[in-house]
């Protein structure tokens, strides 16, 4: 006999792997945010040009930055279409007729997303290496750890304002409005800094701004999970 | 709590939507076994009380009662009671008929076989098993509709709650749909049905409640249904769908 915890889990999962298996078929999502990150960093790339050529020893700072606002805006745009298959046949009434508690929708909906924007993510990574012509100089697994980190706290504040624009009226204005905001403060600022720290060959003095990431991911754990049940009536 | 034998249970629930008030302290009961039609004219708030009885929306006053539960303080109990089929069919395009069922029977805490097993046999029953492993994006609008009917089935629910459950059938899917409603009937489920198709009604319900202007006048046997809405409420219901 299974326990409570266990159920909630097995339908966390459940929740995941359907949205992955519609992900994986209709193709939309991770290959409009590829096409999309792929974009945003050639406009960096064209926009940054003379910067890039003058002075060399900014490229650290214009590469955090570029990475994060590039990782942000895709991952946004993710979260347009996390609830998208929701809208479909009115999917979302049948998710919310089951006996799920909204904690569980809330974690299984960001576990399925942080697959699809971990993957994208470290696409990006690659594109900016190509376009840049940057080195990572030995420090691919620091910034693969820490792309992990800001990816899924991303996901978290994503997975709940989405979960919010899910049930509003003008959703496509509500995800933006209150997404940008939140990142900027609980990922974009932190990261770049940390970021910057890694490729300047400081990687302890990426710890403090990593530990704010991390608690900035606990904390939009427990609000989601807490406030899932309340977003998803409308 | 419901009395004796009642099974599903509205009390005064009242919805309002802004100014506009959609249900006016509606009470209704369904039974054990017993099938109940809703009719009632286009906007009287059919389909508002549905979704109130599903947990879907929260009244403005009132309450409703499932069994023993309060619907509204206990919605993960309640909900794992009652199956319903909406306007849409709540399914999957990109997922095949049978892991939408799959993915609906493990949300309802059903075992992965538990889950395939029932899935299989709900869409031999509603005539999709050759269908099984199509997406359900392919499937015609009256498919879809039997298709919504196996998922409402699949945790094996009490309580059936349908918004026009005839719609878009042909004569061999409203047969296949009124046989399996007349077998739960049989198995002690209650089942309140919207529907605009007097014929299917007449062979089916046990009584109807007509809802007009959001207000729920008296319970009509089902053979007078016609005239009386008519004579009472000044509203003809279609003749629509197969017979």
């Amino acid at each position: 006999m299974r326990s409570g915890g266990e159920w909630a889990e097995m339908r966390t999962l459940t929740l995941a792997r359907k949205d992955l298996i519609v992900e994986f078929r209709s193709k939309q999502l991770a290959s409009l945010m590829l096409l999309f990150s792929l974009v945003v960093i050639l406009a960096f790339r064209f926009a940054l040009e003379p910067m890039l050529g003058a002075e060399s020893g900014s490229l650290p700072n214009l590469a955090a930055a570029v990475i994060w606002i590039s990782y942000s805006f895709t991952a946004m745009m993710g979260m347009y279409a996390s609830f998208q298959n929701e809208r479909e046949n009115d999917a979302l009434d049948g998710l919310r007729l089951c006996p799920v508690e909204g904690g569980t929708v809330f974690l299984g909906k960001s576990l399925a997303n942080l697959m699809v924007v971990f993957v994208v993510d470290v696409a990006t990574l690659v594109l900016f290496i190509i376009f840049f012509n940057y080195d990572l100089g030995g420090h691919v697994v620091e910034m693969l750890l820490l792309t992990l980190l800001g990816s899924s706290t991303l996901v978290l504040i994503g997975t709940l304002v989405s979960g919010i624009a899910a049930t509003a009226e003008a959703s496509e204005i509500v995800l933006p409005v209150l997404f940008i905001p939140l990142v900027v403060f609980s990922v974009i600022i932190p990261a770049v800094n940390a970021t910057r720290s890694i490729l300047s060959n400081d990687v302890s003095g990426a710890f403090n701004q990593v530990a704010f990431i991390a608690g900035a991911a606990i904390l939009f754990t427990a609000l989601g999970y807490l406030t899932y049940d309340y977003l998803l009536e409308g | 709590m419901c009395e004796g034998g009642r099974v599903l249970e509205a009390r005064s629930v009242s919805r309002r939507f802004g100014d506009r008030e959609a249900l006016r302290s509606v009470s209704l009961r369904v039974q054990e076994g017993e099938i109940v039609a809703l009719l009632g004219p286009n906007g009287s708030g059919k389909t508002t009380l549905l979704r109130v009885l599903a947990t879907l929306l929260e009244p403005t006053t009132g309450q409703v009662f499932l069994d023993d539960l309060d619907a509204f303080e206990d919605p993960v109990g309640t909900k794992a009671k009652l199956g319903m089929m909406g306007h849409r069919s709540f399914a999957y395009g990109h997922l095949t008929l049978l892991e939408n069922l799959v993915y609906y029977g493990r949300m309802y805490s059903l075992g992965r076989e538990e889950a395939l097993t029932r899935g299989v046999d709900l869409l031999e029953r509603v005539g999709l098993g050759h269908r099984s492993n199509d997406q359900a994006r392919i499937l015609s609008q009256g498919m879809m509709q039997r298709l919504s009917l196996a998922r409402a089935l699949m945790h094996d629910p009490s309580v059936l709650l349908l918004d026009e459950p005839f719609s878009n059938l042909d004569s061999t899917g409203c047969q296949i749909i009124g046989e399996i409603l007349r077998e739960r009937k049989e198995r002690g489920n209650s089942i309140l049905l919207v529907s605009h198709n007097l014929t299917r009604i007449s062979a089916l319900a046990d009584r109807a409640e007509v809802l007009v202007g959001g207000v729920i006048g008296r319970s009509v046997p089902v053979d007078l249904v016609r005239s009386r809405l008519k004579e009472e409420y000044g509203c003809a219901l279609e003749e629509s769908g197969p017979r």
